[in-house]
């Protein structure tokens, strides 16, 4: 009987309550991104701890400032994309270890890098000409109507936001500030998302038409966008300007 | 028993290990590889649809409705615009919805209605991205423009956020009749009928 009291208290989770579970969960994501700056290591023998310090005290204030132009990359890139280039070209890592875990490798060092600025306030920049263009192709595809159903981002985030949508309320996220809270733990799906996680997401849930089949089908369909293509990091610079000024906090929790 | 109840809790209560850095799982595990490439993405997101294309616009002038209301004006030509009212309720209402309403399996995702509309006042779960379609049928629209509104609404109001249903094939057009007739059928529950 006491068991099934516990169960059941266990079972009943007010939000408060997910939200911690949900914190608890991530920063086991997040210490095992910590683990892969201190260890994790390829044909260069070297760690991110290596060049950043072993507490990351270089890659403090970073993240609030991505997307942003690299020299060594020669393009735009998120911190999803920074962090994989590291790995290839500072650690070496071989393809082959990368091929089916790049996800998971990527996506627990951009939480921890994320975390190192935790409090600093983003701070996105168009200086370099490709900062420009990818600002202005990110406001565009967030303008983008597309798809089957002819939405766009800004269709139910901006123009229709605060309009209820079944028993759901559409989200504002620039008014609310959402993007400086990625990368969120998931509860429904137990992962730490990336805002570039979430940004496919998006794509895959409204926005995709199968330019195979010509007409929209229910079963075979452009899913989702490939991971750093362009217009997806041009999207996350958008967002991530609009949000200048906003604290980061890391990592969010969402749904 | 308890301490079997236990130890289920115990093991259920555990964190997800980290998997191993050099782990290899069996291949039949994988997912499969997604292999959209950037141009594929590129044709499907940035449409070849002249319309979609101007609806896009950050500012909507008169000069893009109006020819997006021109780009919209291509219907097909059917014997008679009013199907079947119970099938048209079949397509409106989620599956959720409809196990809620009836207690049996029933209802489709293909619709969507009540996400930006109320219409069958037993719903509650309903947007109001859209106007109420409660006694629809007093507002004295015909079966076949109310087809129309349907099938394209960007022939009526350009550019609005409802899909263009049956311009994508989301819906056929004979499943356009249908919601047509779920909407001014006087049986239907949206005109106060019993069903």
């Amino acid at each position: 009987m006491l068991l099934l009291l516990l169960l059941l208290t266990a079972l009943s989770f007010s939000q408060e309550a997910l939200t911690r579970v949900g914190l608890q969960s991530a920063r086991v994501v997040l210490e095992r991104g910590k683990e892969y700056y201190l260890k994790l290591t390829g044909g260069s023998k070297l760690t991110c701890a290596d060049c950043h310090g072993p507490d990351g005290e270089s890659l403090k204030g970073a993240y609030a400032r991505m997307p942003r132009f690299y020299t060594d990359l020669g393009r735009v890139a998120d911190a999803d994309l920074r962090v994989l280039s590291c790995l290839r070209q500072y650690l070496r890592l071989e393809d082959e270890r990368l091929k089916s875990r790049e996800r998971e490798l990527v996506v627990p060092l951009v939480g921890f890098v994320a975390s190192l600025s935790n409090g600093e306030l983003v701070f996105v920049e168009l200086r370099h000409p490709e900062e420009k263009r990818l600002y202005e192709l990110g406001r565009t595809v967030w303008y983008r109507r597309s798809g089957a159903t002819d939405f766009s981002c800004a269709l139910c985030h901006e123009r229709l936001a605060g309009k209820q949508f079944f028993a759901e309320v559409l989200p504002a996220p620039i008014p609310d500030r959402a993007p400086a809270r990625y990368p969120a733990y998931s509860v429904k799906r137990d992962e730490l998302l990336t805002l570039e996680d979430k940004l496919r997401d998006c794509f895959e849930r409204y926005l995709l038409y199968d330019p195979k089949k010509g007409r929209f089908s229910f079963e075979s369909r452009v899913r989702k966008p490939p991971y750093y293509v362009e217009e997806l990091i041009a999207l996350e610079l958008f967002l991530m300007h609009s949000v200048n000024g906003s604290t980061l906090s890391v990592p969010g929790v969402i749904k | 028993m308890r301490l079997l109840l236990l130890l289920i809790l115990l093991l259920a209560c555990q964190p997800k290990k980290p998997k191993e850095e050099y782990a290899t799982f069996p291949q039949f595990l994988k997912r499969p590889q997604e292999t959209v490439t950037p141009e594929l993405f590129r044709r499907a997101f940035f449409l070849d649809d002249e319309a979609q294309k101007l609806c896009s616009s950050e500012a909507l002038t008169e000069d893009i409705l109006k020819r997006v209301k021109e780009l919209s004006s291509n219907f097909p030509k059917l014997d008679g615009y009013l199907g079947d009212w119970r099938k048209g309720e079949q397509l409106a209402l989620t599956p959720e919805l409809y196990k809620r309403l009836y207690g049996k399996p029933g209802g489709s995702k293909k619709g969507l209605c009540y996400a930006c509309h109320c219409a069958d006042p037993r719903v509650d779960e309903c947007g109001d991205v859209g106007p109420s379609l409660y006694r629809y049928a007093e507002k004295g629209v015909k079966p076949e423009e109310l087809f129309k509104r349907i099938y394209n609404p960007w022939a009526f109001s350009p550019c609005s956020a409802m899909p263009r249903f049956g311009h994508h094939g989301l819906l056929t057009a004979e499943e356009v009749t249908h919601l047509v007739a779920y909407l001014l059928s006087p049986e239907s529950p949206v005109n106060g009928g019993k069903p």
